[in-house]
């Protein structure tokens, strides 16, 4: 029997108009930043653009179709972001289930391991030696293997992991199935928020990360979109070694008069509408869990 | 329910795949110029030096790839394409792979793992320079090209204090006799401009010294309320314009009158400088957020929204805004001023150039690439770079400078599309470049004009540098960070005694820093340095 | 306790059967321990350029071959004119994004969960974690046209509405970076953050809430008593988290990048922190000893406040990270 209190209406109330306001806060920024990709880059530097392109041009989405460079950067994100995802969810998950079980021997090891690798590090300079040492440099593997286990992820997995009913292993353990069996079969298919997130997680970060592109390979056909975007966003970037020289400083100047800001929020919005795809595909898995809930009612 | 949502991801990805597919028909793809060699002779200008069609021949006629980076991010060419890169391959024999950096930390990797590209465009001379890392240009000349002359002078101040060898040839220098021998070629340095219809609605006011500045500047916040008096360029460059108009030392040291080398933080002309802009600060004719700006179109966007009566940037700012405001359809027109408004107002030049072409020790074919540099730094190859193909893309007008026929300096598409200028910039020197900077442009020229009459050069100062991973190094980055920071507190002192306060204070924070001790190293080194130079000069 | 040979054997015996019983999960941890060895462990062999004169003209034989300098570099850093300015700024802006940034991720995923109506639950949420994928590049130019003093949009709307008489010096007044700072990093973040506790608020089993509102719990109580203690591991083990990266700015993150755009000449009183003028004088010249060192000081930091939060979390909460 459900019916609203007076507690309900106001709470309710609040809860979204407060829920609005994050909605306008977090869209209109994202709205501009669209807007302006759609304007010419010149008349954006003036003021007056808040809701709709005053100049609009198609201009700055045609320098990226007509680049044959981005269409390969596109194709290397998508396979990287979906192998990637995927691996490193599994990969991770099978860790850190490990960990979750009380009676794993050397479970304090392992654990302090662990946190010990994820906050020393020897820096980019080992890491690229090791890499190259591993034959993995310039590589389409670079991306994908060096990733496989997400510290943080093993952390996050391993709490859910650690609060799951137990009864459901030692059901299917009384049925025979081993270890590997009860975490495919068992433990996979109750997590599915748990995977819907990591995935979701992990799959943009692959989407993201340019950095490994930029260091560890040299090829141009494995670079990532992103790659691709920061070498736009990067171009209006002077560091400041170059600011020193003001001859450096004008030739930046007159070499970038087809204005950065609009190009960049060209090369931004491409990078991120694909994402913007596939979100409501994994959004329905953790959703579920909360409309178990409703329905129920 | 992971099956549905990983078919539900390729469809996706398939979909949108096949989108790009269909609007991407006939771009540009990246490819590797594959001209036969026959050596192509453009036409040679008078003094070459790059016997071109040697180059080719030396390589049997073949293509030889050579990967370039390039560590600028801001660099407009991610690819080696268009006529004139095609035209230097076939004279050369070089095909050019280039590699832009997407960060300062690429090249540093390169560097430490030696995973060297070919050849390196780079501004950091003092790490490159490196027997280790680089070939000197010594050893490259004397085994493969001996006819490459290169000029003493500029082999003197591009040789490194520690073993007098030269690595690369720095671009945007010319020994002073070169300029005295090219007196038309150009300088380029900081300018003002004005707004044309503020000015004329001041009644078109004479601006001769800096009062008049000052008084127009009073004109302007009378009567025209909205708008700031003065937008300058951010960062380490902000008013450099009167940096110059005050004979203030821009370099890293500079010489005062017992011929000692000084830290530019130590020069009282700079302390004049903070008098001039704190009092222009507090009369409201600059505002602070000036001071964060960083990048062009931050004082772009004043201008654009009309809220800026003058701007202080470069030589050619004036011209390049005014065809942006154009195309914005705004109709505010910048005026350059070309003249000086004080007798002392000098630019001074110490540098040595700031970027060049280094060869490393991964280089697949040293010859090539040493052949290739060869006619990059030769006149006859800077001026194709920079220009085109002579009599076809430029001529030389009746006043001895180039008129550049099928592209645009304002115009970047006709510029990318012929691959040329930027690529010049790499390896031009302050001469051709010089006769090129003020063609294609409406007022620039006269206000290049105006600086080159009035810059004094010192290039031997400039050798000073310090070595890399050195703690002389370190120094300098620390105290020129400093004032950057503390020469802000400076700048908006609260009036001229807080002014001297807040300089003396930052001057002892660089004390402490150690600067006391950067200085004596360059006077350790100063003197060799002056006898080197001046045994090779007559000057 | 002594014990016989015969004690010794049948104990390693045992062992050695309890390990076959879980050898799938000892494979499981196995392939954990060597990807660790083989991406985090052997790296490391770069700390002790930390303590070398090393130079990258050197190239890589030169982290073993360069001579060692002992604490040359640590003296360096904590000796630096700056030191106790960067460190207060660091501290300061780490501390306010802790406070402020670190709950607004629960919070939005609990007004979220309490949202009755799907479609606009489903809205809001996709829609408050596309900030998350503005880069922070963008992000500044973004927050640049909307709230400089001469060109904001923002500015012209607060001062038509009457809020302010003149510009509000946010990206240039040391005052304000700190505030702009905080604000910008839970825009960004918390939708993001937000999904993690979504998927925890999930798995609580809803017969508790129906339970509870038999019982006459209103909203608010049903969430002070079941959502919170639902999540409770899940906001322990962020926090814990958080706090072992605290000095990069937490759960949200991102001091470095914020303070290395949104820093300039003139707020950079309170903007500059330790990671961003150690890149400014480090790693920007290559002097990648001197960044190396002080990059093992923010590792040890972080070690030590992981292991404390951890043992404060046992102590008081019940359940730590490990």
């Amino acid at each position: 029997m459900k019916f609203r209190t007076k507690e309900d209406y106001i709470v309710d109330t609040v809860n979204y108009i407060l829920l609005g306001i994050v909605a306008i806060v977090t869209i209109y920024p994202f709205w501009y930043v669209f807007v302006l990709s759609f304007n010419d880059g010149y008349d954006a530097l003036v003021k007056g653009i808040y809701f709709w392109p005053r100049k609009f041009v198609l201009d700055n989405y045609i320098a990226f179709f007509t680049d044959g460079r981005w269409l390969s950067a596109f194709g290397v994100s998508v396979v990287r972001t979906v192998i990637g995802g995927v691996c490193t969810t599994l990969f991770t998950c099978m860790v850190a289930y490990a960990h979750s079980r009380p009676n794993l021997m050397f479970r304090r090891f392992y654990s302090l391991l662990l946190i010990f690798c994820m906050y020393f590090s020897g820096g980019l300079i080992p890491f690229y030696v090791t890499l190259r040492s591993y034959n993995l440099l310039n590589k389409f593997w670079v991306y994908i293997i060096p990733g496989l286990l997400s510290y943080f992820f093993v952390i996050v997995a391993r709490s859910f992991f650690s609060e799951l009913p137990p009864e459901l292993m030692e059901a299917a353990k009384i049925d025979g199935a081993s270890d590997l069996g009860i975490f495919f079969r068992v433990v996979l298919p109750v997590s599915t928020p748990l995977l819907a997130t990591m995935l979701l997680f992990q799959a943009v970060n692959h989407w993201n990360s340019w950095v490994d592109s930029a260091y560890y390979v040299r090829d141009e056909s494995l670079r990532t979109l992103s790659y691709r975007m920061m070498e736009v966003i990067n171009k209006s970037n002077i560091s400041d070694a170059m600011a020193q020289s003001s001859s450096a400083m004008a030739q930046m100047a007159e070499a970038n008069r087809t204005t950065s800001f609009s190009l960049q929020c060209a090369s931004l919005v491409v990078c991120i509408i694909p994402i913007l795809c596939v979100y409501p595909f994994l959004q329905k898995h953790f959703v579920q869990g909360m409309m178990i809930g409703a329905v129920k009612g | 329910m992971k099956t549905k949502s990983f078919l539900s991801l390729f469809a996706v990805a398939v979909l949108v795949l096949s989108l790009f597919a269909g609007c991407s028909g006939g771009g540009n793809t990246t490819s590797a110029s594959t001209a036969s060699g026959t050596a192509a002779t453009g036409s040679s200008a008078d003094q070459t030096k790059a016997p071109s069609s040697e180059a080719a021949s030396a390589n049997d006629g073949k293509i030889v790839d050579l990967t370039l980076f390039v560590d600028e991010t801001w660099w407009s060419y991610n690819t080696w394409e268009g006529k004139i890169p095609q035209m230097v391959t076939e004279k050369t024999g070089v095909n050019i792979i280039p590699t832009v950096a997407v960060d300062e930390n690429q090249l540093q990797l390169m560097v430490s793992s030696g995973d060297l590209p070919d050849m390196i465009c780079s501004y950091r001379f003092d790490r490159l320079s490196d027997s280790a890392l680089c070939y000197s240009y010594n050893e490259l000349i004397d085994q493969y090209a001996p006819d490459f002359e290169v000029d003493p002078v500029t082999k003197y101040v591009n040789s490194t204090l520690h073993d007098g060898k030269f690595y690369v040839i720095k671009n945007d220098f010319a020994s002073p006799q070169k300029w005295k021998d090219n007196p038309k070629a150009l300088h380029q340095g900081p300018g003002i401009s004005f707004r044309k219809d503020i000015l004329e609605g001041l009644g078109n006011p004479e601006i001769n010294s800096i009062e008049d500045l000052e008084n127009v500047y009073d004109m302007v916040l009378a009567q025209y309320p909205g708008v700031v008096p003065i937008v300058a360029e951010g960062m380490d460059n902000s008013f450099r314009y009167m940096k110059v108009q005050l004979a203030v030392h821009s370099d890293n040291f500079y010489e005062d009158e017992a011929e000692q080398l000084k830290w530019r933080g130590r020069d009282p002309q700079l302390l004049e400088w903070y008098k001039l802009m704190n009092k222009w600060y507090h009369k409201g004719y600059w505002t602070a957020d000036n001071l964060a700006f960083k990048n062009a179109d931050q004082y772009k966007q004043v201008l654009m929204n009309g809220e800026a009566f003058s701007l202080m940037a470069y030589d050619n700012t004036a011209d390049t805004v005014n065809t942006e405001m154009k195309a914005a359809g705004k109709d505010y027109y910048m005026v350059a001023k070309p003249e000086w408004l004080t007798d002392e107002a000098t630019l001074f030049d110490y540098r040595i150039g700031w970027r060049g072409l280094f060869i490393t020790r991964n280089c697949s074919n040293p010859e090539a690439a040493i052949n290739f540099a060869k006619y990059a730094y030769s006149e006859e190859g800077q001026q194709f770079l920079l220009w085109g193909e002579e009599d076809v893309d430029w001529h030389y007008g009746d006043d001895g400078y180039p008129v550049f026929d099928t592209w645009e300096p304002s115009d970047k598409n006709s510029i990318m599309a012929l691959g040329v200028r930027y690529w010049g910039w790499l390896t031009c020197d302050n001469i051709v470049n010089g006769m090129g900077q003020g063609v294609g442009y409406e007022q620039t020229f006269d206000v290049k004009r105006y600086l080159t009459d009035r810059t004094e050069r010192k290039v031997y100062i400039g050798m000073a540098n310090p070595a890399a991973d050195s703690d002389e190094s370190a120094t300098l980055s620390r105290v020129n960070d400093l004032l950057k920071t503390e020469g802000v507190k400076v700048l908006l002192a609260d009036n001229e005694d807080g002014v001297v306060t807040a300089y003396n204070n930052m001057i002892t924070m660089a004390e402490s820093m150690g600067l006391n001790d950067l200085e004596a190293w360059a006077n350790s080194v100063y003197p060799q340095i002056k006898e080197g130079y001046f045994a090779i000069t007559d000057e | 306790m002594e014990m016989t040979m015969q004690a010794k054997k049948q104990k390693s015996a045992r062992r050695m059967r309890l390990f076959k019983n879980q050898i799938w999960l000892q494979l499981f941890a196995i392939i954990g321990v060597v990807f660790m060895l083989l991406f985090s462990i052997v790296p490391m062999f770069g700390i002790i350029m930390a303590f070398k004169n090393y130079s990258i003209n050197q190239g890589i034989a030169g982290i073993f071959t360069s001579d060692w300098v002992g604490l040359k570099h640590f003296k360096e850093f904590f000796g630096e004119q700056r030191f106790p300015e960067l460190l207060r700024n660091t501290l300061a802006l780490s501390t306010l994004k802790l406070i402020f940034s670190f709950p607004m991720p629960i919070l939005l995923a609990i007004m979220l969960h309490e949202a009755r109506n799907m479609r606009y639950k489903k809205f809001v949420q996709t829609v408050s974690y596309f900030p998350h994928f503005i880069s922070w590049i963008v992000c500044y130019g973004v927050v640049y046209a909307l709230a400089s003093e001469k060109v904001g949009v923002l500015q012209d709307m607060l001062m038509k509405i009457g809020l302010i008489s003149e510009p509000v010096p946010f990206l240039t007044s040391p005052n304000w970076f700190y505030g702009v700072s905080v604000v910008l990093s839970i825009w960004k973040s918390s939708g993001w953050w937000a999904i993690i506790f979504l998927a925890s608020i999930s798995g609580i089993d809803p017969e508790l809430y129906e339970a509870a509102v038999v019982d006459g719990a209103g909203r608010l109580k049903r969430i002070r008593h079941i959502t919170l203690p639902g999540i409770k591991g899940s906001i322990v083990t962020m926090l814990i988290i958080s706090i072992g990266s605290f000095l990069g700015g937490g759960l949200v993150g991102s001091n470095f990048e914020q303070s290395y755009l949104f820093g300039n000449a003139l707020n950079n009183s309170t903007a500059e922190l330790i990671q961003t003028y150690s890149f400014k004088v480090g790693l920007v010249h290559g002097r990648f000893a001197y960044a190396t060192a002080i990059s093992l000081v923010e590792s040890c930091v972080s070690l030590f406040l992981i292991l404390t939060s951890n043992f404060v979390a046992k102590k008081t909460a019940g359940s730590g990270l490990f």
